[in-house]
């Protein structure tokens, strides 16, 4: 940890440089403001380029994305406008070590959540143990009941897992969130290493990158390890093209060669699902399914749902059709029950968590409200059934009118609360063409997190893609990384074993 | 291939046809309005307002009839309406069409849909007109070009004909009534204006010189119209395409068995029928049974292709038992 400047290698430019801001892990910089050893390739890379080279890597990306169409809809706006996901051009770099950590850990904690799912939906052993208070599963609003004694292939309930993690201080990775229910973001992961592999092959190709792109190959065999027979006939329903997700809908039944569905497509007959082809009723075996669980049967859940098929879930209850993820994982996405992760993997795996998640304080619990009421102003308040960074109050950046309406929202319901200590996200640098506090374009230190993707067949192992959606937040200093709320992405760089060597 | 796409994709097909025929007949009403205008004001434009049942219009101006059949965003005629729908359908086809007809389609709806009565005016009528008959043909020929000639295409296809020869059968009604023909009445000065119109509007007049000669006979017209092989807007011609779009999207069915010969049927029966005999009272009854034939061939596709039938043997759950006594059911 020197600070001195000679320390800085001698190569690297001044416009190359940057600051990462204090108090942070930065994943380029060490705290001596030295690039760390396998960024340096890169960071090497970019300088041979030169300033007006990365900014036309950083342009050819983004008219390369905009082309394809990879955009999402702007819902406010009546035209129907399509924006391109903001992407940076210097990639994210996670060496093998790191990522050995990731994966044993989101193994680790998806095998829990499965024998989680499969016990409170079976015997409730650990509702009778008290482990996890029994109101909080059975009154979660995500708790599907017509999943009660319902057995799922191989115990598998969780198919498709998208894990947010952060990185503390010390740039330990720590799990933030889990979404268990049907999580997105994985076109983008195959779209930014496309684009890099158009962009800076060579570095890739040099650095031994884990390539990101057999995921539709991944996913096609989770599912047709779901329904007996050699070929199964799956598909991929969608809400349709109005959802913001619909391209990555799109995306994944064309890679995998299946059909991409919408409710009305479907029909359910003597229990059997089918869709309407020209050639007439097809069966389906196995629904990759992206639309939630309220919107899947009107018979059964919202009756308002034009997105769903009637008969569906008595299909699925029939064992007719196989439903990925089967309905009722979200218990386990709700904020509430994030707290009691760690007591649910020493519960079933009688083991200590291999990834450290963020402390959170339960507002239902007395204890940790009284704190919470006290401490509101340094920590994070979030909605225990939000998603998508919606309702999250930031203590230390909220008014004192906020803070007073946070305050009587929480009184109001507590169990509807949880808080969580600020999180120093890391950095990283991104590149800026305008915009930048130097002025001229050159690299600047922006907040990020890592939302990879783990899909798992009937056999119950988890296969992680090594990649995963490094998502940024582009607003100097903000800590929101949601792309609803103005954040970009990145590709993810993991390493072969002794690659970055 | 999934019923709504195959639906999508017909519609889509229909409706850019039926906005090239439309804008078509406004074009050459346009003209022969200017031509007559000195003598008779506000002769041609009522049949129009018949046939596209265009209603609430104050007076039969052609304002009234752009207001609705250009820019309104509803009615079934309208160039803005079918555009905007076809562009919002595409949405759901961008992996069953090219990319090329995509940006195409987007394109012109966003040119289009700002646009009001007085923009037409500024831009000119008739350049107006002619820039949507070549969106028209442009996508058409794109979709010729730019996709795979499988199962997509030939349902994009089956829409296109078999609006042309519906709004042929429409071209047909309206230039009847204008012509209210009768054999006193035929060889008067107006009916060569007329005739002409009629091929102006399905963009026959340069065709129809080029078969015969720039002499105007009311049969030959018809001839060309309705049972030329090679003339694209034929009837006959469109109901020979439809044929080969529905061998090739074949899906075995009765329901397709029973069309597909229906649709021989009928072009046999057109073809077997020389213009010259329709000439004298017999052009009315005949138009309205091609066009009967449209809306049947539109319900046969509909009910072939697009409506849910049930699976033909009875299936029985898997095993409903294991599912719900706790056996796994791998």
């Amino acid at each position: 940890m020197q600070s001195t400047p000679d320390r800085n290698p001698s190569w690297l430019s001044d416009w190359l440089a940057y600051r990462a801001p204090e108090g942070f892990h930065d994943g380029c910089l060490d705290a001596g403001g030295t690039a760390r050893d396998q960024y340096r390739r890169v960071l090497h890379h970019l300088e041979r380029l030169g300033r007006d080279g990365v900014a036309r890597l950083q342009e050819d990306a983004e008219i390369s994305l905009l082309n394809q169409g990879i955009t999402f809809t702007v819902y406010s706006d009546s035209q129907g406008t399509e924006r391109i996901f903001p992407f940076d051009v210097v990639p994210r770099l996670v060496s093998s070590r790191e990522w050995a950590q990731v994966e044993a850990g989101i193994a680790q904690r998806l095998r829990a959540v499965n024998l989680f799912l499969d016990d409170i939906y079976g015997a409730q052993r650990i509702l009778r143990d008290g482990i996890v208070p029994t109101d909080l599963v059975v009154n979660s609003s995500f708790f599907c009941r017509e999943m009660h004694g319902l057995p799922v292939p191989g115990g598998v309930w969780v198919h498709v897992a998208g894990i947010d993690l952060i990185q503390d201080e010390s740039g330990g990775f720590l799990v933030l969130e889990d979404n268990l229910r049907v999580p997105s973001g994985v076109s983008y992961v195959l779209e930014n290493r496309r684009i890099t592999s158009r962009v800076m092959p060579d570095l890739l190709a040099r650095l031994g990158v884990r390539s990101v792109d057999h995921y539709p190959q991944l996913l096609l065999d989770a599912l047709g390890s779901l329904a007996p027979g050699d070929s199964p006939s799956i598909a991929v329903l969608t809400p349709g093209v109005y959802n913001s997700a619909y391209y990555e809908h799109s995306f994944l039944a064309a890679a995998m060669g299946v059909e991409l569905v919408e409710g009305q497509d479907l029909v359910v007959s003597q229990d059997v699902l089918y869709m309407k082809t020209t050639e007439g009723l097809r069966r389906v075996d196995v629904l990759y399914r992206r639309v939630d669980d309220a919107f899947l049967d009107p018979l059964v859940f919202r009756s308002d749902s034009f997105l769903g098929v009637p008969g569906l879930m008595h299909a699925y209850r029939a064992g007719n059709v196989v439903l990925a993820n089967a309905p009722g994982t979200g218990v386990v996405d709700d904020k509430a029950m994030y707290g009691y992760l760690p007591r649910i993997v020493r519960y079933y795996l009688d083991e200590e968590p291999l990834l450290p998640q963020v402390p959170t304080f339960l507002c239902r619990d007395a204890k940790d409200r009284a704190y919470v009421l006290d401490h509101l102003a340094e920590l994070v308040l979030k909605p225990t059934d939000g998603s998508g960074g919606y309702g999250v109050l930031v203590g230390p950046q909220a008014s004192r009118a906020e803070l007073g309406e946070a305050r009587r929202a929480l009184l109001a319901r507590p169990e509807g609360w949880v808080a969580q200590p600020v999180q120093r996200l890391a950095t990283l640098p991104v590149w800026l063409s305008e915009g930048r506090e130097a002025g001229s374009p050159g690299l600047e230190a922006r907040h990020v997190d890592l939302r990879p993707f783990a899909v798992t067949g009937a056999d119950g192992r988890s296969n992680l893609l090594p990649g995963g959606l490094t998502r940024v937040a582009l607003n100097r200093g903000s800590l929101v990384v949601n792309s609803s709320q103005g954040g970009g992405s990145k590709d993810t760089w993991v390493f072969y074993d002794g690659g970055e060597e | 291939m999934l019923s709504r796409i195959a639906e999508a994709l017909y519609r889509t097909g229909r409706d850019v046809e039926r906005v090239q025929n439309v804008v078509r007949i406004l074009e050459v009403q346009h003209k022969m309005h200017l031509a007559r205008q000195s003598w008779n004001p506000s002769s041609g434009w009522m049949p129009l307002f018949e046939a596209f049942a265009v209603e609430d219009a104050d007076e039969p101006t052609e304002e009234a009839l752009y207001t609705v059949l250009v820019l309104d965003p509803d009615h079934p005629f309208s160039a803005r309406g079918r555009i905007a729908a076809a562009r919002e359908r595409a949405r759901s086809l961008r992996e069953s069409i090219s990319e090329e007809m995509w940006e195409h389609l987007n394109r012109f709806h966003l040119e289009l849909a700002p646009l009001g009565f007085a923009d037409i005016r500024r831009i000119g009528r008739s350049e107006f007109n002619r820039r949507i008959e070549l969106f028209c043909d442009a996508f058409h020929g794109l979709a010729d070009d730019t996709m795979i000639h499988g199962a997509e295409w030939h349902f994009l296809r089956l829409g296109k004909f078999l609006e042309r020869a519906t709004m042929l059968c429409k071209i047909l009604d309206v230039k009847r009534k204008t012509l209210e023909l009768s054999p006193e009445q035929e060889g008067r000065p107006i009916d060569f204006h007329q005739w002409q119109g009629m091929l102006r509007s399905v963009s026959g007049y340069e065709p129809y010189r080029r078969v015969f000669d720039a002499r105007i006979v009311p049969a030959r017209v018809l001839d060309l119209v309705l049972t030329h092989p090679d003339f694209p807007r034929s009837y006959c011609h469109c109901l020979a395409r439809i044929e080969e779009s529905l061998e090739a999207v074949a899906s075995g069915s009765w329901a397709q068995r029973d069309l597909l010969a229906e649709v021989r049927k009928t072009r046999s029966e057109v073809a077997a029928e020389p213009g010259a005999a329709l000439l004298h009272g017999g052009l009315e009854a005949h138009v309205r049974t091609l066009s009967r034939r449209c809306a049947a061939m539109a319900t046969g596709i509909e009910n072939a292709f697009f409506r849910t039938r049930r699976p033909a043997p009875q299936v029985t759950a898997r095993d409903p038992g294991a599912a719900l006594h706790g056996q796994a059911q791998q």
